[in-house]
């Protein structure tokens, strides 16, 4: 062929040029047909696909695309000049087909195989399954698994007095026979696990020592029945939960950890987790199968009674030692831990913190639900909150006489709540104490007396409701 | 609920103003001042009931010093 740009003109209809007329490269061109194409290297025409406007002054092959009345045509037979005649051209597609921003197959068309949409529902016949691909995020069962609420002691560190516990951070306790641990929001541990700001901490106090038989050393955290009824545990359907946290100790080693049911007998499941450095936050994902043993006494499905405990054990005595059936539902008459393995309790000022603690359904251990800051205090609230019923005025009736005020709660509680009043003002009022509660859960009223009148009072004085399990 | 150690405590009466007599639904724990109310839910009530069974009674009200009018 030549360098040069060719012009090329036939206004002869159809008039493409015949094979091994042309040399390869050149173009042609149909004025009349608006046919357009070039000689491939085998000195052959080869139209290149146009679409136009039906005319009715122009002839078409087989293959041709028109637009006519806002769709789209191509020609299944030679066309003639002439009118528009349906039966030679098949319709491609309408604008209305396609719409912005979707690319789907008109209703009721089978698209691949037994696949077929109908306009409202994808369907699949045969073996086939439908599916998509997500990344669920599970909720957690647990409240403040993150540590993040700490209402009780706002985030300073409590040494536990012998044989009690305390609540730090909310919702989850930590017990001691002998006075041997202090425990804290963000203590003891220096560092942070990834993606965490705070986590429970415990450090020994007062000396190691091993535990005596009867010693309880242990952390726990309570589920009521309707938080995780749906899992149906003593039943034939449970289903399995996954267990997912971060620990970091100053010890290394296989440390007890069980999930049990609450009741007069229970229903447990212990294991060990492995700290395989010390000082290093390890990241922990259990799977447990759920408990179809057992019956619905040992596991309430419904009620605000507690249902499941987690319980991380930091060195309970051999009268807590479950022997060596790991990984395995069974009946206890206490609650128990792995036989020997490490005991946090027996060594001097020893660390141990945890965060990130979250229980969901399934198998499969999903990420750490990210929850707005106010649900998450309310979650805690319905367990633990704080009021503060402060009042004043003026009486004239007779001294003895009761003064009252009422409280609502910020969020219902569990359960009626035990009430600690701390005063910071009481001026004129004996000591005020709980009146009555308002609905059992709602709310409550404080009475004081009044010492002396008529005359001018004064209450200034923060309430600790406490409904925890 | 948790295997909790127990609270060596003692439980007194609480005086209901609006009855003129105790309370019947509420008790004081002595070791802290907590007023409980008788909720079966409620795990002190039944670290109370508990104490209860063992035979144990709660301190009767007493009345504050009588108050004077000016």
């Amino acid at each position: 062929m030549t360098s040069r740009v060719q012009t090329l003109r036939s206004s002869t209809t159809g008039n493409m040029p015949a094979a091994g007329s042309r040399q390869p490269g050149e173009l042609w061109l149909n004025f009349a047909d608006f046919a357009l194409g070039f000689i491939d290297a085998s000195k052959n025409a080869q139209r290149i696909t146009a679409v136009r406007y039906f005319q009715i002054t122009a002839n078409y092959a087989v293959g041709d695309f028109v637009i006519q009345a806002g769709a789209l045509y191509v020609a299944n037979q030679a066309v003639t000049a002439g009118a528009f005649s349906a039966p030679q051209w098949t319709k491609i597609a309408t604008a209305s087909d396609i719409p912005a921003g979707y690319v789907l197959p008109p209703a009721s068309t089978t698209v691949l195989g037994g696949v077929k949409v109908d306009g409202t529902t994808i369907t699949a016949t045969g073996a086939g399954v439908v599916s998509a691909t997500t990344n669920p995020v599970n909720p957690n069962r647990l409240d403040n698994g993150d540590m993040w609420v700490d209402q009780h002691n706002a985030g300073a560190s409590v040494a536990i007095p012998a044989a009690s516990g305390v609540w730090c951070p909310d919702r989850w306790g930590t017990y001691n026979t002998k006075a041997k641990f202090t425990v804290g929001q963000n203590y003891s541990v220096a560092t942070k696990a990834p993606g965490f700001q705070y986590f429970l901490g415990v450090q020994t106090t007062g000396g190691g020592a091993a535990p005596a038989a009867a010693d309880a050393n242990y952390i726990s955290c309570t589920l009521e029945a309707d938080a995780v009824g749906d899992l149906m545990f003593g039943t034939a359907n449970a289903q399995p939960i996954a267990l997912s946290f971060w620990v970091n100790s100053s010890l290394t080693g296989n440390f007890g950890l069980g999930v049990a049911s609450s009741g007069t007998t229970y229903r447990i499941y212990f294991f060990t987790y492995n700290i395989p450095t010390a000082n290093t936050w390890t990241k922990i994902v259990v799977t447990i199968p759920g408990d179809t043993g057992g019956t619905t006494t040992n596991w309430p499905n419904t009620g605000n009674s507690g249902q499941t405990q987690l319980l991380f054990d930091l060195g309970s005595g051999a009268t807590m030692a479950g022997g060596s059936t790991l990984n395995a539902w069974q009946n206890s008459s206490t609650l128990i831990f792995p036989s020997g393995g490490a005991k946090l309790v027996a060594t001097s000022n020893a660390k141990w913190a945890i965060t990130g603690v979250k229980l969901e359904a399934g198998s499969v251990a999903t990420p750490y639900p990210v929850e707005d800051l106010a649900r998450k205090l309310a979650r805690c609230q319905r367990y633990f909150q704080r009021v503060e019923p402060t009042f004043a005025g003026w009486y004239g009736g007779a001294a003895g006489n009761n003064v009252y005020t009422a409280i609502n709660f910020q969020v219902s509680m569990r359960a009626s709540p035990t009430l600690t009043i701390t005063t910071n003002n009481c001026s004129n009022l004996s000591a005020p104490v709980l009146g009555s509660l308002l609905s059992g859960t709602s709310g409550l009223y404080l009475q004081g007396s009044l010492i002396s009148s008529p005359g001018g009072y004064v209450l200034d004085a923060y309430c600790n409701a406490s409904a925890e399990i | 609920m948790p295997v909790r150690p127990t609270m060596n405590t003692t439980y007194s009466e609480v005086w209901d103003a609006r009855t003129n007599a105790p309370s019947t639904t509420i008790v004081q724990r002595d070791l802290d001042g907590a007023f409980i109310p008788d909720d079966p839910a409620n795990l002190d009530y039944r670290d109370y009931l508990a104490w209860l069974d063992a035979g144990n009674e709660p301190t009767p009200y007493t009345p504050p010093p009588a108050a004077k009018t000016e």
